[in-house]
């Protein structure tokens, strides 16, 4: 199962659900969102001698067990109890504390290769860096940036919404058109760096020349199309990169 | 130069910064509570080399200068100048982004670093640390989270009622043995926040500071199902005690800190009556001058060897 974790406004992890289960209605794909983890029926995590494992039965009586899952794409970024906000402000900083301590924990379960964006630590949502650390890896991995670095706090006023070129990196291959200037290998090495499967590159044009603003690892998948899609389907289906070397590759990409 | 980030009069700075002065080693102590006289200013050259000035209290530093940095911060929140400042002051918004240089800085210069913000954040799930602790040769009690009662309670059956229960995030909290006849009661309030229920392990508790490459442990003797509130849950204080681990667990201790990304930990551990070592939480920011006071051991003095670069940690490293 593949599975998408994200929150009820994701319009991308919809895009993303909608079209791989069209592009093979036999690969089975879940979407869940932060709602239906916060009102599980039950959620049981363990960890002991003979092994790490959780369970979680939604509201509609859908089970999801961590053996079924072979690859999640997390597009969580904090789960909020907002039913507690009715309580103690401390009792629901406690619960959104230790409920997001038992996702992490949860996720980290799977191995890496089955996990997009990994939660860490410091956000349920993956390697969270601000701007200035983005741009500065961004350096290191040879890409140009704005000479004003460190970026201002209120980023509205330097990284515009909509950037003017975005390239995403999956698992050490890129989608999307490259601008002129930069090249490939700058933009896997700062995935690479920045230890992120799955990170969308953002850059603008400024003069005539691009430069890197900003990244993030909630990309806008609808924006690589069939390409992400394909690509998708083939990590699903090919064994080798799940560890499960029994699977041969999908019939479609074969 | 060593730079230390907090507020001084808090003993683990303190100690280091005493430290420090015996080994003539130059430092900056930052009080965090003098945010509006700090300002760090960050460069970077066309290769993403890190550099700038860190001003305090009228000095100029060169960041350049500084080889070490321990950091023991705490919410600016709680901070009596702060919470003093109107809403809109721009000094919210300057100590808000001084962190976040102290952040960026830190974490991609180079420096020896006690310890990463970042990973620092890696007790905020006792499960997920529990998931390294195993992968470094440790044992952890079994272990369920859970909101269903009925899961919980055949737990406690599996385990005879020999459980404990605390909280799954890094939230400080008391933890408690497991009362089957007045918890069963309470149970059905793990509906609405699943709760973590552990195995009670038998044993005595012992506490390893690790630093960098070396390792400093103190027995614990105590009745309580928490050492460190003893007193309060047994009437009688915990003693403690210099104790020598054996040598394969010593390194284990090492590795585990590094895979958590912690040059300074206080890592928990229990020895059962078999020997088996099992292992409860690593704390990134331990307030070791507790252990210190008790028994004398050199933390502060390590730890300011290894901040300053000094020679003396390097012949302790290597036993020369």
């Amino acid at each position: 199962m593949l599975l998408i974790l994200c929150h009820l406004h994701d319009v991308d992890a919809a895009w993303l659900c909608q079209r791989l289960q069209q592009a093979d209605p036999d690969m089975p794909v879940l979407i869940v969102s932060m709602d239906e983890l916060l009102f599980a029926r039950e959620v049981t995590h363990t960890l002991g001698r003979v092994g790490n494992d959780f369970s979680i039965t939604l509201q509609n009586g859908r089970r999801i067990e961590k053996n079924d899952v072979s690859v999640v794409i997390n597009r969580l970024y904090h789960l909020d109890p907002v039913v507690w906000k009715q309580t103690d402000p401390r009792q629901y900083q406690y619960v959104s504390q230790e409920i997001n301590a038992l996702y992490l924990s949860l996720l980290h379960t799977l191995e890496a290769a089955r996990l997009y964006n990994p939660p860490t630590p410091v956000s349920l949502g993956g390697r969270h860096l601000v701007l200035a650390e983005w741009q500065l890896l961004a350096v290191r991995a040879g890409l140009p940036i704005s000479p004003d670095w460190p970026p201002p706090e209120d980023t509205q006023f330097v990284v515009p919404a909509i950037p003017d070129v975005r390239v995403l990196v999956l698992d050490g291959q890129l989608l999307g058109s490259i601008p002129p200037g930069i090249t490939a290998e700058a933009c896997l090495t700062l995935a690479r760096q920045s230890e992120a499967n799955l990170l969308e590159l953002h850059f603008l044009q400024q003069d005539a020349a691009y430069v890197f603003v900003g990244a993030t690892v909630f990309p806008t998948f609808h924006h690589y199309g069939d390409e992400l899609i394909h690509l998708l389907i083939n990590r699903m289906s090919n064994g080798s990169d799940l560890g499960y070397t029994e699977r041969i590759a999908h019939p479609a990409f074969a | 130069m060593v730079l230390t980030w907090g507020i001084p009069s808090e003993s683990p700075i303190r100690r280091l910064l005493d430290e420090l002065d015996v080994l003539e080693q130059p430092y900056v102590a930052v009080s965090q509570r003098h945010f509006a006289e700090t300002d760090l200013n960050l460069t970077i050259d066309a290769v993403g080399n890190l550099g700038g000035t860190l001003t305090y209290q009228g000095q100029t530093y060169p960041l350049a200068e500084i080889s070490g940095v321990y950091l023991r911060l705490v919410d600016d929140e709680v901070l009596p100048e702060f919470q003093r400042l109107p809403v809109d002051d721009p000094l919210r918004m300057h100590t808000r982004r001084l962190i976040q240089h102290l952040s960026v800085w830190s974490e991609w210069a180079g420096c020896r670093l006690v310890n990463s913000m970042p990973a620092m954040a890696s007790n905020n799930s006792k499960p997920y640390q529990a998931q390294f602790i195993q992968q470094h040769g440790f044992l952890t009690p079994d272990t369920l989270i859970t909101n269903n009662p009925d899961r919980v309670m055949d737990f406690c059956e599996r385990h005879h009622n020999r459980v404990i229960y605390k909280s799954i995030s890094g939230v400080r909290s008391i933890v408690q043995a497991w009362n089957p006849r007045t918890d069963a009661e309470k149970l059905a309030l793990i509906r609405h926040c699943p709760v973590q229920f552990q195995e009670q392990v038998d044993g005595f508790d012992v506490r390893v500071h690790v630093i960098g490459e070396l390792v400093l442990a103190t027995r614990i003797t105590a009745q309580a199902t928490d050492y460190r509130y003893a007193l309060h849950q047994t009437g009688e204080s915990a003693t403690l005690a210099p104790y020598e681990l054996e040598a394969d667990v010593a390194a284990s201790c090492v590795s585990l800190s590094k895979a958590l990304g912690l040059n300074f930990s206080g890592i928990d551990l229990r020895i059962s009556p078999t020997g088996e070592v099992y292992c409860f939480e690593v704390n990134p920011c331990p307030a070791y001058t507790y252990y210190e006071s008790y028994t004398s051991q050199p933390i502060a003095a390590w730890l300011a060897e290894y901040l300053s670069g000094h020679d003396n940690y390097y012949r302790r490293v290597w036993n020369v």
